[in-house]
């Protein structure tokens, strides 16, 4: 079947295949194709960045404060709008190095505020929860049994790898091998995910260039 | 699993682990000098070439290899299928391009999901380069046609059926926000539309309202909606994950912090299959698509890794018998 022919994707459909090819020059060798390629992703990505952080953080969070519909009046006016800015203003200050020490303000201010949240937070829903299900009861089954004693053998024998205070000597050091055995098996898990999903990628590359490049753009296949 | 099958798995995997290493120990001894020397100096890009080869074959001529359904997986779909229609669900897509072929199809999959079962998705990223990729496939969902050709969902609205809420920085001070509130948080949709006025959010007031999170993500945001979300709010949180954060993620699971799993390409492609995004638009899903690539490159890896294995040990015999 024919697909219908847009101008516009068409064009984008060729630069994508083109800086796709462009970057998969380098498996070859390093080139000056690749350069380019790698200097375009670049500039585009540093040029969405810039235009994102103005529409999404400061149009709403500043200019929108101020001369909005929803613009902040009396104490909100100092709170939300002028007080983050100011803060905001004193890191860049940190380029001047007389007022540099303004920004310790700032990241004071920043530090202690994300730390307050960021703590209970996550003593609340990451440690206590993990901790708990550590220690659940064994079972059920002989699958479940096996299953929780590896558990806990390898939560504890690896935390004993990572305490320094006593000599990785005797009980503690064939302890300790045996956690480095647990933290080998994760890394090899973690080493087979990573190929599986770095494979995916080029799959997605390559399914790219031969449905939407070669069938859709070139051939004009739907 | 069961405990008969898990034996079995046991066992098999113990005959295949001795089996190797008997081929290993045989091949070690066996094979001549100049195969190590072969191996172990091969150029690299002979490795691309055929890695190419491997992945660009079942592309063009699919194999049609089947794959299973994780536990993991189905409790996420599982998780979604049962919620009454009209149930709001918040979707978190937190990826961007550098990760579309694994995260990108989970999304569209579950899209035809909610809209097919009628709940109705509530969708933001908190990722930069998110907004674009989650606009396209919206689209891409909502403008999809059945094998007959006609539109799958030609009533929805946004503001009504869904909303779609672009994008947000801070994720913390986001997620924090939207225990409190939406439309505090959101102000405006994606189109800048006011989030007070959508009857999607007439009784949805805050993340309590929702009733489920899916949060399909390229980072570590699954943690964030953990320790800010739905921890506080008991919201049941599945989320989708790229294959190289997804180690990190299973013990959630398992202590029932998620309410399900996916992971990779290979979750995306499972998803698909339970969608039955096949039947819904006429058309294999792309994670799906990809499968068999996936599976015949694994082979290969397996096989390298098998190879260079062998030489090292041949290796280390020659350089023995050497000094010796």
């Amino acid at each position: 079947m024919t697909a219908a022919f847009n101008p516009a994707e068409m064009i984008g459909t060729w630069v994508a295949a083109i800086l796709t090819l462009a970057m998969f020059s380098f498996l070859y060798k390093d080139n000056p194709v690749f350069k380019v390629g790698e200097s375009v992703f670049l500039g585009v990505a540093l040029a969405y960045g810039m235009v994102l952080a103005y529409y999404d953080t400061v149009y709403p969070q500043i200019v929108q404060k101020f001369t909005g519909d929803d613009a902040a009046h009396g104490v909100m006016l100092i709170f939300t709008p002028i007080i983050p800015m100011v803060l905001g203003i004193f890191i860049l200050l940190r380029l001047i190095p007389r007022l540099g020490w303004l920004s310790r303000i700032s990241f004071a201010v920043f530090i202690g505020g994300y730390s307050g949240i960021a703590v209970p937070s996550v003593i609340a829903g990451t440690l206590l929860p993990q901790l708990t299900d550590t220690m659940r009861p064994f079972g059920p089954g002989w699958v479940g049994w096996v299953t929780q004693l590896i558990l806990v053998i390898g939560v504890f024998a690896t935390l004993l790898f990572f305490f320094f205070s006593l000599e990785h000597r005797g009980t503690v050091g064939r302890i300790s091998r045996v956690g480095v055995f647990f933290i080998m098996v994760a890394m090899g898990a973690s080493f087979g995910n990573t190929v599986m999903a770095r494979v995916s990628l080029l799959i997605g590359r390559f399914q790219f260039l031969y449905y939407d490049w070669i069938q859709h753009a070139i051939l004009h296949r739907s | 699993m069961d405990p008969a099958a898990s034996m079995h798995s046991f066992i098999l995997s113990m005959g295949g682990l001795v089996l190797l290493i008997v081929l290993l120990f045989l091949g070690g001894q066996l094979l001549p000098a100049s195969f190590a020397k072969s191996v172990l100096n091969l150029d690299r890009r002979i490795i691309y070439a055929f890695v190419a080869i491997l992945v660009f074959t079942p592309i063009i001529k699919p194999l049609g290899l089947s794959f299973a359904i994780t536990k993991e997986v189905q409790d996420a779909y599982n998780t979604i299928e049962h919620l009454a229609p009209g149930t709001p669900i918040i979707i978190s897509s937190d990826y961007g391009a550098a990760t579309m072929p694994e995260t990108h199809p989970m999304y569209i999959a579950l899209l035809h999901q909610c809209f097919k079962k009628k709940l109705r998705p509530i969708i933001l990223t908190m990722v930069p380069d998110g907004p674009g990729i989650t606009s396209i496939g919206l689209r891409t969902v909502l403008q999809s046609k059945n094998p007959a050709g006609a539109l799958n969902y030609p009533n929805l609205q946004s503001g009504i059926d869904y909303a779609y809420l672009g994008y947000k920085p801070n994720a913390t001070a986001a997620i924090l926000g939207m225990v409190q509130s939406f439309s505090g948080t959101f102000p405006t949709d994606y189109y800048g539309k006011q989030t007070k006025s959508m009857p999607i959010f007439k009784d949805v007031h805050s993340l309590k309202d929702v009733g489920a999170v899916f949060d399909i993500a390229a980072v570590a945001m699954p943690e964030y909606w953990v320790n800010y979300g739905t921890q506080r709010t008991g919201v049941p949180l599945a989320v989708s994950v790229t294959a190289v954060s997804a180690v990190q993620y299973y013990p959630f699971y398992r202590a029932g912090q998620f309410v399900g799993l996916v992971n990779g390409m290979k979750g995306s492609a499972e998803y698909e299959k339970l969608v039955g995004e096949e039947q819904i638009t006429g058309q294999v899903g792309d994670a799906t698509k990809g499968m068999d690539a996936q599976s015949v490159v694994h082979v290969f890896i397996v096989l390298s890794i098998l190879l260079a294995n062998l030489a090292i040990f041949v290796q280390r015999r020659t350089a023995r018998g050497a000094t010796a």
